[in-house]
């Protein structure tokens, strides 16, 4: 039997963390390092774009959102970071974003079961308001996902970041920058656990959306994970797990099943 | 009652009653604990030899528990679960719902499994203190509050019941685990100050973990689904929002900081406006954070020690 949506819950501190963090090493206060760190992390925000829109999760959605002119994305949004960055002297991830979902009901049902940023811009610091055309920054996907209700939030990311120049006063080992994927409901595990009396063995079936969602989810971790290791050479790491949940992503039948392993057929989705 | 097997039921209640004047004298003119005496030695305790015990299973009964019922809590075999049982079914304000008498065996079962899985802490004394307590305001809501302590991997329940327990010798009203109308799960209400505590538990040696579970509160402050923001409102703007992070391990180095140091790292999160933005607001909405850590409570008030 499907898990109903109204069956999924949620709890107020993660289930899953995974940390994407730039190793305190990089973090010496040489000028050119700095440099050089700044320049990657706008950089990244490219990269980041692309991978979330391919895998719709964790988007960055420019607010207020009117489908009007077509703007680039990632060149805005590295513009409104780096003005960011630059005025507050900072090593930042996601610095203007805020990782919920706006209580404007226009954006919660566009892309259910992610949480979208929503590129708070500051009038004040940008001067003006961005404008885009939603249906283009984000690919249509082949799959209907499940509508996901407002009140099953479930996916948020956590920017971290530090001005340059606390770098020299705080204790290195208490210095985070960089970002971490946070997840808060069952939705995405293959059991549910909440209407089991916690009993994770035992939970409800949860197959049918777990295998038509989380697959999503594992793809976007492993890209942002290459990105990160091998592009970056950065530092991840798994900081919180639940049950059936690895470095790579979350286990469906005790593997790590990818969104390509779904569309070409290789895993069919249990009916 | 005896109309199977009479004869061997009587017997056993012959042999418990033998010699144990207590039980006789209870037992005179009572029928009714004669049948509460049959429960609970179906349930096979020893607590049926126990004439307090079974004076609260025939309480109990009256109130409409099931046999089936009485004997689960019964079985429990611990004299708490059944006054925990008969404190809950005794509340008048609010009074229980039939819906909670008709779990009472259930609750008590999953107070029992909490105590089990945290041996080292007295779960069923308090729970049983905390019901009696006619401060304790939501008893509708302590099955689900205990479910959640008993799957959850970190004691953080203890935390809230210890902050309910405090909450209550100050002569407050206190809910705990309240749920809200939108589902959002609120640690423990202060309901005449109208204060919203939430509660976080730190049992890792990371010093991370403060900083993480500092900016959860603020998350849960801050965000809508965790939190409805009226309701956030309504507490922020009355008793407050208040904060309350305890480390159990001494390896965390916050362990064993002092109020300065601990200060400092308050601080700093709060003043790091580069982090997770919507979190530090949430934070900054606090009216103050407390932080328990071996012997130490230190409470920092926004607008003196952070703000």
């Amino acid at each position: 039997m499907k898990t109903l949506l109204e069956n999924i819950s949620f709890r107020d501190d993660a289930l899953v963390v995974w940390k994407f963090m730039i190793p305190t090493t990089l973090l010496a206060t040489d000028s050119e390092n700095i440099e050089h760190l700044f320049e990657n992390i706008i950089q990244f925000y490219d990269d980041y774009i692309e991978i979330s829109q391919i895998h719709q999760l964790g988007e960055i959605i420019p607010i207020p959102l009117i489908k009007k002119n077509d703007l680039d994305l990632k060149l805005i949004f590295r513009d409104a970071v780096t003005k960011q960055m630059e005025t507050n002297r900072s090593l930042s991830f996601f610095p203007l974003s805020n990782a919920y979902f706006a209580t404007n009901g226009k954006f919660s049902s566009l892309h259910p079961s992610s949480c979208k940023f929503h590129l708070q811009i500051d009038r004040k610091l940008c001067n003006d308001y961005y404008f885009i055309n939603r249906d283009k920054i984000s690919p249509l996907s082949k799959y209907k996902y499940n509508r996901l209700p407002y009140r099953q939030e479930n996916f948020t990311i956590w920017g971290e970041g530090q001005k340059i120049d606390n770098l020299k006063k705080i204790n290195i080992e208490d210095i985070d920058i960089g970002f971490s994927i946070r997840i808060y409901s069952e939705f995405w595990f293959q059991k549910t656990f909440y209407k089991s009396n916690y009993d994770y063995k035992n939970g409800f079936d949860n197959s049918f959306l777990a295998y038509h969602n989380t697959p999503r989810l594992n793809s976007f971790l492993r890209d942002l994970k290459e990105l990160w290791i091998d592009k970056y050479e950065w530092d991840f790491l798994l900081f919180e797990e639940w049950h059936d949940t690895t470095n790579n992503g979350i286990l469906l039948d005790n593997q790590i099943i990818y969104q390509e392993d779904i569309d070409e057929g290789r895993i069919q989705i249990p009916e | 009652m005896f109309d199977n097997g009479g004869i061997t039921r009587i017997k056993a209640l012959f042999d418990d009653l033998d010699g144990n004047e207590e039980l006789i004298g209870a037992f005179k003119g009572n029928a009714g604990l004669v049948e509460a005496w049959d429960i609970l030695d179906n349930a096979g305790t020893v607590l049926a030899k126990n004439p307090d015990a079974l004076q609260k299973i025939h309480f109990l009964k009256d109130r409409g528990l099931t046999e089936f019922q009485l004997e689960a809590i019964g079985s429990i075999d611990d004299i708490r679960a059944i006054e925990i049982a008969e404190n809950i079914a005794k509340r008048n304000t609010p009074s229980v719902s039939p819906a909670v008498l008709s779990e009472l065996d259930v609750i008590v079962e999953f107070a029992k499994e909490v105590e089990l899985k945290f041996n080292d802490l007295d779960v069923m004394d308090d729970l049983k203190n905390l019901t009696f307590d006619p401060n304790y305001k939501n008893p509708n809501d302590l099955k689900d509050w205990l479910k959640g302590a008993k799957g959850n991997d970190s004691p953080t329940f203890r935390l809230e019941l210890d902050e309910a327990m405090f909450g209550l010798s100050d002569g407050e009203t206190i809910s705990l685990g309240k749920i809200n109308q939108y589902n959002n799960e609120l640690d423990v209400v202060g309901e005449s100050g109208q204060w919203l505590k939430e509660c976080k538990m730190i049992n890792s040696s990371n010093s991370n973990k403060f900083k993480d579970r500092l900016k959860a509160i603020g998350e849960k402050f801050n965000d809508n689904a965790k939190l409805n923001l009226g309701d956030r409102d309504f507490y922020r703007f009355n008793g407050g929002l208040k904060g309350v992070l305890k480390i159990d391990n001494p390896s965390n180095p916050v362990y064993t900081e002092t109020f300065a140091q601990v200060k400092a790292r308050i601080v700093n999160i709060i003043d790091n406006q580069d982090s997770a933005p919507h979190i530090i607001q949430g934070l900054k909405y606090t009216k103050e954070i407390t932080v328990i850590a071996g012997p130490n409570r230190f409470h920092f008030v926004n607008g003196i020690h952070y703000q």
